[in-house]
């Protein structure tokens, strides 16, 4: 995760006042292999960094996993967006932060490299490798706790790894170990940083460009819902017919 | 012939003496086997709680979050940017950030 690079860290904590927060438990998933091999993980753990002027309003919303440079970027952003909201007339800023939003939603996002990492970006991770993020020594009592220590999956990529196409282009891992023990994947990590800078982004952007005053409070549902495809008002988040939709047997 | 009549009787009484006996051990029992089709999955999901899961995996250690400091919640880090003038980063997720499984 971005939040245990020494450098991201540095930054927030020296220019932001940051609290984090829990929205809802996350899925998990144990399988039990039997003989002692158990695996457990944590699955969809979609986040959200919300980005607020010291009245509350929320200037802006970095929507899902980035590499920690793109992360940098768009703190840094938020930080000028910041300076200007508070050097902005009180009574003219639900207006000019607005067209801001409104203006960034068309601005395109794609370059090349995006495009290239997007179009493998809807690629569904292989179920090998989901499960073999971290090799394990037979015979020994195993527990493989990967939820924090790896970047967490959508449940939708754990589930629905069918192709072996995308099974080999998925399975081209670049693991790398951070100083305090994180193993993050590249590949997977660039992927979602493409898919977050070319899809989610405009869809925030324009959210914060309608009327109204958006305080995390009023928006946290909705972008979830619409932003992050995890429905919280949904006890599966929104993934029951992937869950169960082909399941023979069910009622 | 008589012999034989007598054993297939015997049998046949011990049969539908014992049966519902079984049966009933049956219904009570938690292991099923394979004689039915496997439950729905949202079954699964509504009848298993967290007590299923065996073993360490019981276990929810705390976790550094991170490395960032952290104010105690949004209501703190808003009242720190209204003195300090910051903007207020609110990381959300599902789960906790300071549990290795939430």
């Amino acid at each position: 995760m971005s939040l245990s690079n020494p450098a991201v860290a540095a930054l927030i904590s020296s220019r932001f006042e940051p609290a984090w927060q829990n929205v809802r438990d996350a899925p998990q998933v144990t399988i039990d292999f039997g003989g002692g091999r158990i695996l457990r993980r944590t699955l969809h753990g979609n986040i959200a960094t919300f980005i607020c002027a010291p009245d509350g309003v929320t200037l802006d919303i970095i929507p899902g996993l980035y590499d920690a440079g793109t992360y940098t970027t768009r703190l840094t952003d938020a930080l000028a967006l910041a300076a200007a909201y508070a050097k902005w007339p009180e009574e003219a800023r639900p207006l000019l932060l607005r067209n801001h939003h409104a203006s960034a939603a068309q601005r395109p996002v794609l370059d090349a490299a995006t495009l290239r990492l997007l179009s493998k970006s809807r690629a569904e991770r292989a179920t090998e490798n989901v499960l073999g993020d971290r090799p394990q020594q037979a015979g020994s009592p195993i527990e493989d706790r990967s939820s924090k220590t790896t970047i967490e999956i959508p449940t939708e990529r754990a589930l629905g790894s069918s192709q072996s196409k995308r099974r080999a282009e998925a399975s081209a891992e670049r693991i790398v170990v951070a100083p305090d023990g994180t193993r993050v994947n590249l590949n997977l990590l660039a992927r979602d940083t493409a898919h977050n800078e070319a899809v989610r982004r405009p869809l925030i952007s324009a959210i914060l460009a309608e009327v109204g005053r958006h305080t995390p409070e009023s928006l946290t549902r909705r972008i979830y819902r619409d932003v992050l495809d995890a429905d919280l008002n949904d006890p599966y988040l929104g993934l029951g017919e992937t869950l169960f939709g082909a399941y023979p047997f069910a009622r | 012939m008589r012999r034989i009549f007598a054993f297939v009787a015997a049998t046949g009484l011990a049969v539908a003496l014992v049966a519902p006996a079984v049966v009933a051990q049956d219904r009570g029992s938690t292991d099923r086997g394979k004689r039915i089709a496997e439950a729905p999955v949202e079954n699964v999901l509504k009848t298993t709680g967290n007590t299923t899961i065996l073993g360490d995996v019981q276990r929810n250690p705390t976790v550094a979050a991170g490395a960032v400091k952290w104010h105690d919640g949004l209501a703190a880090a808003r009242a720190a940017a209204m003195k300090s003038g910051r903007p207020v980063l609110l990381f959300q997720l599902l789960g906790q950030l300071d549990q290795e499984f939430c």
